[in-house]
């Protein structure tokens, strides 16, 4: 449950800096937030980031709204010698994939555009 | 095994960095730059400023003659190389790391269903974080390009379901679905690795056939 807790915490927190693109600028440099801030004005585009966090959270919605707590990894839902069931398997392993992919196309669009 | 995966990643960002330095790409500015992805999610951008900050994150595709816009190749790249570098890094952990339990064997007809599930939630996950960025910012995304994209790799999966088993793996989809679905042919434990990688693959063939399309 404190696992759970602190990835639910992390996750939130990840999301909040993706909305709030000024606050995660003025974060990196070190300045006050605008106050006002436009897209003009957002030296970093944050866009892949949130569409990367959009993809994940679409996955793990659907996982815990179809299936429930047994779907996503850490194994919450199952005690000692249980056997975790085929499409439960199946929904971390989409987790997985997806964050993995994620963190590539991640990787490959800041390679690309140093 | 770790060594190899840090090659792979490194390899990965050499041929984005290739992409990158393309002789096609360095000349030209960014007001005769043929539609990219960086352009087609800023399509109402016009002012100056917004320009060079869309020139500086989207750097280098000045005139390309990619077939493809090379950004998307090299993010779908990325992609594939991280969901590799995944199933390589996790092998000691098993075929799905922290399931909780033994896993109990996986009917192909839930894994090919899965694949689509993935690829659509994860779509439909990515237009909607990608609306309300656009709603928090103030700016306006090209969605029939982002549309166009996500269709394309639904229906890459789909040809690669089809291709595999002859079977597209359609839904009802249930707690129980893989014990109710038990007596069709079984995959094995590599193979729910390996469907992993399909997924992400054949999704990541499926965009950028989708880009084509839609820059022709």
């Amino acid at each position: 449950m404190q696992r759970l807790r602190a990835l639910t915490m992390i996750m939130a927190a990840l999301v909040a800096l993706t909305l709030r693109p000024e606050l995660a600028d003025a974060q990196a440099t070190g300045a006050a937030p605008a106050a006002a801030a436009t897209p003009a004005q957002t030296p970093t585009d944050l866009r892949p980031i949130a569409i990367g966090l959009g993809a994940i959270a679409g996955v793990v919605v659907f996982n815990v709204a179809v299936l429930g707590m047994g779907a996503p990894p850490g194994g919450f839902a199952y005690g000692a010698g249980a056997v975790v069931p085929a499409e439960m398997s199946v929904a971390m392993s989409r987790a997985y994939a997806t964050t993995a992919a994620v963190i590539g196309g991640w990787i490959g669009n800041y390679s690309y555009g140093r | 095994m770790l060594a190899a995966t840090i090659h792979v990643l490194a390899a990965t960002a050499f041929c984005a960095r290739v992409l990158v330095a393309s002789p096609a790409d360095a000349a030209g500015d960014l007001p005769s730059v043929p539609p990219t992805v960086m352009t087609r999610l800023f399509p109402t951008s016009s002012s100056a400023v917004v320009r060079q900050s869309v020139a500086a994150t989207n750097s280098s595709p000045k005139a390309s003659t990619w077939p493809v816009d090379t950004r998307l190749l090299a993010v779908g790249a990325g992609a594939v190389v991280g969901v590799v570098a995944f199933n390589l890094l996790t092998v000691p952990l098993g075929v799905v790391p922290l399931a909780g339990g033994a896993l109990a064997a996986v009917p192909y007809s839930a894994a090919l269903r899965s694949r689509l599930i993935a690829v659509a939630s994860a779509g439909a996950g990515a237009l909607g974080a990608t609306w309300l960025y656009d709603r928090w910012t103030g700016q306006q995304s090209d969605y029939a390009y982002l549309a166009t994209l996500g269709a394309g790799a639904v229906a890459g999966v789909v040809a690669c379901n089809y291709l595999a088993m002859g079977t597209l793996g359609a839904p009802p989809y249930y707690v129980g679905a893989g014990v109710a679905n038990a007596a069709g042919a079984l995959a094995s434990p590599a193979a729910q690795a390996a469907s992993r990688v399909y997924v992400v693959g054949s999704a990541v063939l499926g965009a950028w056939a989708a880009d084509w399309l839609y820059r022709r």
